[in-house]
């Protein structure tokens, strides 16, 4: 990463284009931490000075990413004992006292015409030390985005793993309007659900929306003509075409890690299988050959495996198979049903979807070591997805009646529930991570 | 220290109501030409329509619409996680291969749903195994499968909302509609 970035001659994702897209609709989003680890890095982020100017509270921002990942105690601005900004001397003393380990300082300039600077700068307390800075020359649709990605820096620098706040998640949501009727969209908003911006809506159902490896489109499920097909979006020209509309079913897309083909399940040859479509060419390529239902492909991040669901022997279960083809192997042995399986991004683990007696929950299986964990102990959990970082996992789950988006950390010890007012929700999905700015 | 519950609500605004650009609209047409006869654009399943419905077809008069008669059940139930069709349903089926036979003009459409257990994409497999095993059956007694539409819509669109037995035992099920 440079240690300037100059963001306006980058085109944005989401620009222009997308602007078309946008509905008229407010929402209440509301994220409530369920579980954190129990001690949590102290962090202090002051008020950035010269923040009034710009139309977003940066140090709010961070300060909410930061408390979300639950690996922080975020201390309340309340209890500052002197309010530095970029170009202050600090007191390291101050935050000593508070029992701070770090803290963030800033500064926004308005640089006229829509642009302004913002500069950075992360302290270590107990070495009395900076650990470094960011200076960022933007337009204030990016001024968010400049947040998470100090957001990022501060989570790399205290706990060493990548941050992955400057990233985007993908949902649908249901609005059911009687009498079998409906209204389904899909969206895709920041990590922190702000920013979300409608990219598809339809009478029929959406299930399945699925992120390229590059983050610019969307492959997804589509019912609108009566029965399930595979379209691919752009999602910056909003452009999309039907990839797949083959006989029967048309469902599950995965994309393999270099983008070129994907993965899905379809019944065309009458029975659910898995087939590999090359992208540019559309010819698919059937993988499996057996009687029982084979849905829900996932590739291994080197791009040489496939996982998928099969209940092949009885009950759906999770199996490998080369992604050139051969016989499937069963990864899962635990639990009565295991289903919607994908790699972490280090190919360490799988997390799926497992029934137990208490209901459907959110499992990881350790490849290396085999141990299999259950990290959620809600009822009705879905469509699990790691954050490219590894550390959280994005799924769906009932709340009060209402479909509601959780995550919850690899290692289980940190649950939230994200909600969103309107409707309900389901299928989110955890996008790479964001290139440029 | 973060074991307290800590609850943000955040304000998000979706922006500016746009003329949303044509690409992104769905048409809701059929282009498959697989559509039933009665203009099945309309057939949306899960409608509450019940399970006797005196439908009629214009060309052969009424059917399926005195009690009794295994024609008026449009709708075969399943056992949860599963593909195979009940033994109580035999009956039905039969009737409605027997139709068919009788009506080579008739194409049917078998739609096949889940309850909401289990994932979206298993489900919509599983719907359909479903609407496939009630194919089989017809092609076996005498059916031309090219007569016969199988589609699935899993769990997305229930006859019933509620999260228990009752309502989900309603919701295994292959619509079969003409």
């Amino acid at each position: 990463m440079k240690k300037t970035t100059h963001m306006s001659l980058v085109k944005w994702l989401g620009g222009l284009g997308l602007l078309l897209f946008l509905t008229t609709a407010q929402a209440v989003l509301t994220i409530e931490i369920n579980r954190g680890v129990d001690a949590g890095i102290a962090v202090a982020i002051v008020p950035f000075h010269g923040n009034a100017a710009a139309p977003q509270d940066l140090a709010a921002i961070v300060n909410a990413d930061l408390t979300r990942s639950g690996r922080f105690d975020t201390l309340p601005k309340e209890n500052f004992l002197s309010m530095p900004g970029a170009n202050s001397v600090i007191s390291y003393k101050d935050w000593r006292l508070l029992k701070a380990e770090a803290v963030a300082v800033g500064d926004v300039k308005a640089l006229g015409g829509d642009r302004y600077q913002v500069d950075f700068k992360l302290y270590d307390v107990l070495r009395q030390t900076q650990l470094g800075g960011y200076r960022y020359t933007v337009s204030s649709a990016k001024l968010r985005r400049v947040a998470h990605k100090i957001s990022d820096y501060i989570y790399e620098k205290l706990t060493g793993r990548k941050g992955a706040f400057d990233t985007r998640i993908a949902y649908v949501t249901a609005r059911r309007l009687g009498k079998g009727k409906a209204t389904y969209q899909l969206w895709v908003a920041d990590s922190d659900a702000y920013n979300a911006r409608n990219v598809l809506t339809s009478k029929e159902p959406i299930m399945s929306p699925a992120w390229s490896p590059d983050g610019r489109k969307l492959a997804y499920v589509s019912f609108e003509k009566k029965r399930s097909m595979i379209y691919v979006q752009n999602l910056s020209s909003g452009n999309r075409q039907l990839v797949a509309r083959f006989r029967g079913l048309n469902s599950a897309p995965a994309w393999s890690p270099d983008g070129s083909q994907l993965a899905f399940s379809s019944s065309k040859d009458g029975n659910p299988e898995i087939y590999v479509m090359n992208l540019a060419t559309k010819q698919p390529r059937r993988l499996t050959r057996h009687r029982s239902i084979d849905t829900e492909p996932a590739w291994s991040p080197d791009g040489r495996s496939l996982i998928f669901t099969s209940d092949r022997a009885g009950r759906p279960q999770i199996y490998k198979m080369s992604a050139s083809g051969g016989s499937p192997r069963r990864l899962t042995f635990e639990g009565k049903y295991n289903a919607r399986a994908s790699y972490a991004p280090d190919g360490t683990k799988i997390v799926m979807v497992t029934q137990n007696d208490s209901g459907f929950h959110i499992a990881t299986l350790d490849q290396r070591s085999g141990r299999f964990k259950v990290l959620t102990g809600t009822r009705l959990d879905e469509s699990p997805s790691f954050a490219p970082n590894g550390d959280m996992i994005l799924y769906a789950t009932e709340k009060g009646g209402r479909g509601v988006m959780a995550a919850v950390s690899a290692d289980g010890k940190v649950q939230q529930t994200l909600r969103v007012q309107s409707g309900d929700v389901r299928e989110p999905s955890w996008s790479p991570f964001n290139r440029g700015l | 220290m973060l074991n307290k519950k800590f609850l943000l609500i955040v304000l998000v605004a979706f922006g500016l109501a746009g003329c949303a650009a044509d690409p992104m609209k769905p048409e809701g047409v059929d282009t498959g030409g697989e559509a039933a006869p009665g203009d099945g654009a309309e057939a949306i399943p899960g409608s509450g329509d019940g399970d006797i419905n005196a439908m009629a077809i214009s060309e052969e008069g009424q059917f399926g619409n005195y009690p009794g008669d295994p024609l008026s059940h449009r709708r075969i139930f399943f056992e949860y996680n599963s593909y195979s069709v009940e033994p109580a349903a035999q009956a039905v089926i039969e009737a409605h291969a027997q139709y068919l036979v009788g009506h080579p003009g008739t194409n049917i459409t078998l739609e096949g749903h889940a309850d909401e257990r289990g994932t979206r994409e298993y489900n919509l497999a599983l719907g359909e195994k479903r609407a496939e095993a009630v194919a089989e059956l017809m092609s076996a007694l005498g059916v031309d499968r090219n007569r016969i539409v199988t589609t699935s819509y899993g769990e997305e669109k229930p006859l019933e909302l509620g999260h228990n037995e009752a309502a989900w035992s309603k919701n295994r099920r292959v619509e079969l509609i003409y």
